[in-house]
């Protein structure tokens, strides 16, 4: 309580109210959200298309919608489905490749999402299959340790998602000025 | 594997091996923890992948320091620094007597990290004594990371199945899988007690069954007053993990390690449980330097 904190006069703090809440973990969500913050900088993203000669802006767009898809039959969290996109876009800021493999790295993103946050992670199999075994195991796997590398082995990137929802319950957003904010992302 | 020379294995980890070595360069000793990866698997193991992702982030004195990944066709070998001793190891060199400072050495070396990890949305669900480590100037390291993850805000549910069962809480003994940052405070009251007592261990039980009815049992006895419903069978049905607000008073049983600090580590409602920060402001570090506070 003593964390030295201050909220501006006028403004309801919200982990006051959400004090009693043990799922808010009020206690520690402002550090985590500054923490977040500082570790933005670690993950830089670029204009990586421009360096891409086989791969446009309307291919990842069409790549990020399939992944929806996927997020929806796998019933996963948002949360997954936002750490794979970072993870295609930290990958593609280092890596030059050809159209084949984009959608080889954009399930083999959210398979590693699912290990990172997911209770139950969909198998191998799963991403197989719903690439319409157009890529084999060996190649999955292989694409998970070379993915693993080049972002370092750190996956505690923050995500907007996280962002938006604080701001929202901080802020008392409405449910549709919510979802329409979700619908931007 | 050229650049490191095997001594001899250490142990087995929550998965693979663990093998002391030396570097042949700097003659630097470290601990090799080897991860299989086989064709027809799931690739990397999720909680091998958590382990290495979150020591990755979290550098701090009293965590284990995660020094490379080497990859190689069919294993990834983690290289971690190397500890002398595990905690239990230490235990066994003392004859059951410990030193109270060294004690409270100890529990600041764990409240500092835990509010650390907290701080930083980890919680390492996997707090048991043989997991610490000890290196030669007596700081204290949590090694062993395997089924720690990283959580949101709010929390979701996560698996039940954590937490080596004499330390886990009683909201996850009896199945909660929504739980925080106060689920390594039970254990951490857990290894208190441990420490106070040198290796006696508060809640046995060899299965999830009989660690519910150990501390139901035990629960009946200081607090009769709780009534109905008691004893064998029961104990599913009760709702006492978020309700209760049961301070558990260890006197009767374990007199050596009656400590006002246990009261407040231990309580089965976690949202009442002390956290990390709290456990730091706590007046039994009042006399600590103020070089340990921060350290």
């Amino acid at each position: 309580e003593s964390s030295g904190r201050t909220v501006p006069e006028g403004v309801t703090d919200f982990d006051k109210e959400t004090e009693n809440d043990p799922f808010a973990v009020a206690e520690y969500a402002e550090e985590i959200f500054q923490y977040y913050k500082n570790r933005e900088d670690i993950f830089p993203i670029d204009k990586y298309i421009d360096r891409q000669p086989d791969v446009s802006k309307s291919m990842r767009s069409i790549l990020v919608d399939w992944m929806v898809e996927v997020q929806e039959s796998f019933e996963l969290n948002h949360e997954t489905l936002y750490l794979a996109v970072k993870i295609i876009d930290l990958y593609l800021t280092k890596n030059v490749i050809t159209r084949d493999v984009l959608q080889l790295v954009g399930s083999t993103a959210i398979f590693i999402a699912c290990k990172f946050d997911e209770r139950i992670p969909p198998y191998v199999d799963d991403f197989l299959y719903i690439c319409d075994d157009a890529y084999n195991r060996k190649e999955l796997i292989s694409m998970e340790i070379k993915i693993l590398k080049t972002i370092g082995y750190d996956l505690g990137i923050p995500l907007s998602y996280r962002f938006l929802r604080r701001y929202a319950r901080c802020g008392k957003v409405c449910m549709e000025d919510l979802t329409l904010a979700r619908y931007i992302l | 594997m050229q650049k490191y020379e095997k001594l001899e294995k250490i142990g087995e980890g929550t998965y693979g091996t663990v093998f002391k070595a030396k570097n042949r360069e700097t003659q630097e000793i470290v601990a090799l923890k080897r991860v299989r990866l086989d064709d027809d698997d799931e690739g990397v193991p999720s909680s091998a992948l958590r382990e290495i992702c979150l020591l990755k982030e979290l550098k701090h004195k009293n965590i284990v320091r995660l020094h490379d990944v080497l990859h190689s066709d069919k294993k990834l070998t983690l290289v971690f620094e190397h500890c002398d001793q595990d905690l239990k190891k230490y235990f066994d060199s003392l004859n059951g007597e410990i030193d109270p400072d060294i004690v409270k050495s100890f529990i600041t070396q764990r409240s500092n990290r835990l509010s650390f990890s907290h701080c930083k949305h980890v919680i390492g669900r996997q707090q048991k004594y043989p997991s610490l480590a000890l290196n030669e100037s007596g700081e204290l390291k949590l090694a062993d990371f395997g089924l720690a993850r990283a959580f949101g805000i709010p929390v979701r549910c996560y698996s039940a199945e954590v937490v080596t069962l004499w330390y886990r809480p009683p909201d996850v003994l009896f199945g909660a899988k929504l739980y925080n940052t106060s689920i390594d405070m039970w254990s951490a009251g857990c290894i208190f007690a441990v420490l106070k007592s040198v290796t006696q261990i508060l809640f046995m039980g060899e299965s999830e069954d009989e660690g519910q009815y150990t501390f139901t049992v035990f629960l009946n006895h200081e607090q009769s007053s709780l009534g109905e419903g008691e004893g064998e069978g029961q104990y599913k049905s009760t709702s006492l993990h978020l309700e209760s607000t049961v301070h558990l008073s260890y006197s009767k049983y374990f007199s050596k390690i009656r400590h006002r600090r246990l009261n407040r580590l231990l309580i089965c409602n976690p949202a009442l449980r002390m956290s990390a920060e709290d456990a730091m402001t706590h007046s039994y570090f009042a006399d600590l330097l103020p070089s340990l506070h921060n350290g």
